[in-house]
């Protein structure tokens, strides 16, 4: 098919016929020629395209921040990508119809509906072009095709095609979204075409975030729309995308870490310990979960009144109330606080961009066993090792940021968590559990185990130098309340 | 060890006396340096001038304040000591100390001692410090045993023949010389870049500080270009440096004048938590009666600042001195058809044609002063510093525009300052930068 598709050129019979079929739907369904006025939130609050947790409740998230987040990453992100992945050219197809749905891109690229077109043009700058649909920010586009009459029905614009040309006939819209996209892509005659479906990736992302489409978001229709507009030589050129998106996705800029830290020193602070009066205060009082006592009882009634001995938590965040005499911590939680720095110390020490993150788990699991502990591929205590006495140490360091997992430093999720490389600023959860045994509790008779128990969750961030924090830990120790 | 010298004070100047050191029969050349020491009565001259307003955030919470601390301690220290090649570096607390905020202002010593690799042992002895910062802790009179005792090759202490940078004060010194022999007081050196280098190394904690401040500024200065009436405003109504400079470069700054229409108004503002300081600065334009759009020598010279500033990001590179990437862009800019001036001020005998450009990319964040930081600019000390990675500094630049529609000599003048920051992959952005000149309306 070919058709002009820069401002008003003329259309081809086909088209003509394509534009009337759905003129008639749509006039039907949307009478108002100011359609695209009251649908004008393409991109309406960034939270909703999943820019994940670098903008949860986030007030430096704001859209001229994101915005240059965008901006920032296309003009140092990605060159880099598509060059590492030897692809000259990057198409990625958002369906309309779905509104974005899924795809994990539509943050990234500014729209919930579009057809994208990156081309490696030999300079150091990589071609940007928006071929079809609109975006929140078409400044950090070269061109935005997506401002003419062709743009997708999503965005309701037809509406002004039809009212310009009313006597137009379509008998189908599917492929005026590609329209002209064979000639496009013939004049940059790129090699490698990479686009948006999944080839050899399992797809979930794990338990703790909503499924997206991740590498394959196309869908068949535009597939075969596609295929058939680039023609049997480009068709053939076609790759997936999945490594580039997935790379992509994993990289950061400098204000990504900007919004990333902020985000994460807005967290709570957890109990006011301070405030406890043993023999008073209630864990519901204070907001605690639960607390053990000096004989290794669980005691997890919000209503228990915490008494001297106790060990409160409310995790990550615990204190213990010294009994009668005591000036210090007992030996044992001198030993987990002692033993939580020695973790995060070899954490610092082993990790560094350019690891896999299994590179990194096999390092990490070897220098804690070196250090007397027990690497634990378990979340769980184990009560079943050959050496009791040791402290057991679980890792799931995941990707923080985008929505997805990976890279991740962990023995969880698909098996390419494992395998992607930990890039410059890779933000990350430092989220380890670890269990130090306490024989003194072996009178209690409710705890089914003999150990405390921490929990962390805290926040990192991989430099050249190594891994650093971004943002303060939430409580590292077992505080003294006295 | 006994003092191979003699101390005296001798009247400089009027803003300078200098510590004079008499050595004696036997004190070598380099004991002699290091003993010659400067006291400088304090007189910075801020180039970029001074920020009359400075915003200050409400929150410097502790628990950040001791995260940067710490982080600087594991990831900026070992780095700058083992690129000054320093085993041992000894810091004599003095009366505002630049390093205050990093090791705590009381009196006293703290020494960091690399064992070869992996973390650098800290040690402090006399005066409170902060216990999770320290591994060892101690009294005075125990520092000449730990050092024996780590037996160091070279030893930085703070002394220099900067004054802002010779911080020991005659106390602890003395105290020193009687600590350690002869043999140990040869291994000394200056810790003056060490320092500089210490106080220019940033932990990310500290790149996101930078980029909130940024974002804290930026909004700022856009209430303060919202607030400009033409023809009612003075620039000594809004906060922060103000300026507008007419076309012979003439230039009113915060003074009582009134913005009229056809001014280009620059706005640059500051913002600090701590000590850890910013400015950063936005211009707009005064449209003209009849004027719907910024004109074209307005959008001309906006895309020139645009082109500048693409140039620079790519063409900066962290582990090259201030010098080395000046020589870098300059030549970058030269090549795309700009003049380098060494000074902010129009050169009237220059290619008329030619745009000129100014360049100070000075540091941005902790620092003694920006002549004592790394420096991208034809002044300071700091010119001869290696530019760290995740440097954090102003892309200052300046452009004069020649406009010769209005006659020989006259042009445009755009002050560009733009918060960045250096990575691996070049000049980086923390936080969002004008994409345009704002019309004013």
């Amino acid at each position: 098919m070919e058709t002009e598709r820069k401002g008003t050129g003329p259309l081809n019979d086909a088209e003509c016929a394509l534009a009337a079929a759905s003129l008639v739907v749509l006039l039907v369904l949307q009478p108002s020629a100011l359609a695209q006025e009251r649908y004008m939130d393409v991109m309406h609050g960034i939270s909703d395209a999943n820019y994940g947790n670098f903008d949860d409740y986030n007030p430096y998230a704001t859209e001229e921040m994101l915005d240059h987040v965008r901006r920032e990453r296309f003009d140092l992100i990605l060159p880099r990508v598509m060059r590492d992945h030897g692809v000259d050219m990057w198409i990625h197809v958002i369906r309309p119809w779905s509104w974005g749905g899924t795809d994990p891109m539509r943050y990234e690229f500014g729209t919930k509906s579009a057809v994208l077109v990156f081309t490696d043009t030999g300079d150091e700058r990589i071609e940007r072009v928006v071929f079809e649909g609109e975006v929140e920010d078409p400044s950090v586009y070269d061109l935005v095709l997506g401002e003419n009459p062709f743009i997708s029905q999503e965005n309701y614009e037809f509406m002004d095609l039809f009212l310009e040309q009313p006597n137009l006939i379509l008998e189908s819209d599917l492929d005026l979204r590609f329209a002209g996209l064979g000639e496009f892509v013939a004049e940059r005659d790129p090699l490698r075409i990479a686009v948006n479906y999944g080839e050899t990736l399992s797809l979930p992302e794990g338990s703790e975030t909503f499924t997206m489409a991740m590498t394959d978001g196309i869908s068949y229709t535009d597939h075969v729309q596609l295929t058939e507009v680039l023609g049997e030589l480009y068709a053939s050129r076609m790759v997936s995308a999945e490594s580039v998106i997935l790379d992509y996705l994993s990289r950061r800029v400098v204000s990504e870490l900007v919004l990333y830290a902020t985000s994460g020193a807005l967290r709570g602070s957890g109990p006011d310990f301070a405030a406890v009066v043993p023999g008073v205060t209630t864990l519901d009082d204070i907001g605690a979960s639960d607390a053990i006592d000096k004989d290794g009882n669980w005691r997890r009634d919000g209503s228990h009144v915490i008494q001297r001995g106790d060990l409160v938590n409310d995790r990550p965040y615990m204190a213990y109330v010294l009994q009668n005499g005591e000036t210090g911590l007992p030996a044992h939680m001198r030993r987990y606080n002692e033993e939580n720095r020695r973790i995060k110390e070899i954490l610092r020490e082993h990790i560094r961009v350019g690891q896999t993150g299994g590179e990194a788990l096999a390092l990490v699991a070897g220098a804690l066993e070196e250090a007397g502990f027990i690497y634990t591929d378990y979340q769980e205590h184990n009560k079943y090792v050959d050496e009791p006495h040791k402290t057991q140490v679980h890792l799931d360091m995941h990707a923080e940021g985008k929505g997805i997992l990976a890279p991740r430093i962990s023995p969880m999720g698909p098996k390419w968590h494992w395998n992607i490389t930990m890039p410059l600023f890779h933000t990350f959860a430092v989220e380890y559990m670890f269990y130090v045994p306490v024989p003194e509790w072996n009178r209690g008779n409710n705890f089914t185990g003999q150990y405390v128990y921490g929990f962390f969750h805290d926040g990192g961030v991989l430099t050249g130098r190594g891994m650093e924090v971004p943002y303060p830990d939430r409580s590292n120790e077992i505080q003294v309340i006295q | 060890m006994k003092l191979p010298y003699r101390i005296g004070y001798q009247c400089e100047s009027t803003t300078t006396l200098r510590l004079v050191v008499s050595g004696t029969a036997g004190a070598d050349q380099r004991c002699r340096r290091w003993m010659s020491l400067r006291l400088m009565v304090l007189c910075l001259a801020i180039c970029s001038g001074s920020l009359s307003a400075q915003y200050r955030a409400p929150d410097a919470a502790p628990d950040l304040m001791r995260l940067i601390r710490s982080e600087k301690l594991n990831s900026v220290l070992p780095h700058v000591m083992r690129d000054n090649e320093v085993d041992m570096w000894i810091h004599a607390m003095g009366p505002d100390d630049p390093l205050g905020f990093e090791f705590g202002a009381e009196p006293g010593f703290v020494i960091f001692t690399d064992p070869g690799e992996g973390r650098i042992e800290r040690a402090a002895f006399g005066g409170r410090r902060d216990p999770e910062l320290f591994d060892v802790t101690g009294g005075v009179d125990e520092i000449a045993a730990y050092v024996a005792e780590r037996d160091p090759g070279r030893i930085a202490l703070n002394y220099s023949d900067l004054a802002e940078l010779n911080t020991i004060t005659d106390a602890h010194f003395a105290l020193i010389a009687e600590a350690f022999d002869e043999e140990i007081g040869d291994r000394i050196v200056s810790a003056d870049r060490l320092i500089a280098d210490f106080l220019a190394g940033r932990a990310m904690a500290e790149i996101a500080l930078y980029g909130r401040l940024l974002m804290d500024n930026t909004a700022i200065i856009e209430a303060e270009f919202a607030g400009i009436v033409p023809g009612e405003t003075a620039l000594s109504d809004l906060s922060g440096d103000v300026y507008v400079r007419d076309r012979d470069g003439n230039e009113e700054h915060n003074s009582d004048y009134v913005i009229q229409r056809g001014d280009l108004v620059g706005i640059f503002h500051g913002a600090e938590m701590m000590d850890f300081t910013q400015h950063n600065g936005f211009n707009g334009y005064v449209l003209r009666d009849g004027e719907t759009e910024l004109p074209p020598e307005i959008l001309r010279l906006w895309d020139q600042a645009m082109e500048l500033r693409d140039i620079f990001r790519r063409n900066i590179a962290a582990g090259l001195s201030g010098e080395e990437n000046l020589d870098a862009v300059v030549a970058r800019i030269e090549e795309a058809g700009y003049l380098h001036i060494q000074e902010n001020s129009y050169d009237a005998t220059a290619d008329s044609d030619a745009t000129q450009v100014y360049i100070d990319f000075h540091a941005q964040g902790r620092f003694v002063s920006e002549e004592h930081a790394p420096r991208i600019s034809a002044t300071g000390w700091g010119r001869v510093l290696t530019i760290p990675l995740y440097h954090t500094f102003a892309l200052s630049y300046a452009i004069h525009m020649p406009v010769p529609a209005w006659g020989e000599g006259e042009h445009l003048y755009l002050a560009m300052h733009d918060g960045a920051t250096v990575t691996e992959r070049g000049v980086e952005f923390p936080a969002p930068l004008p994409q345009q000149i704002r019309a004013i309306r």
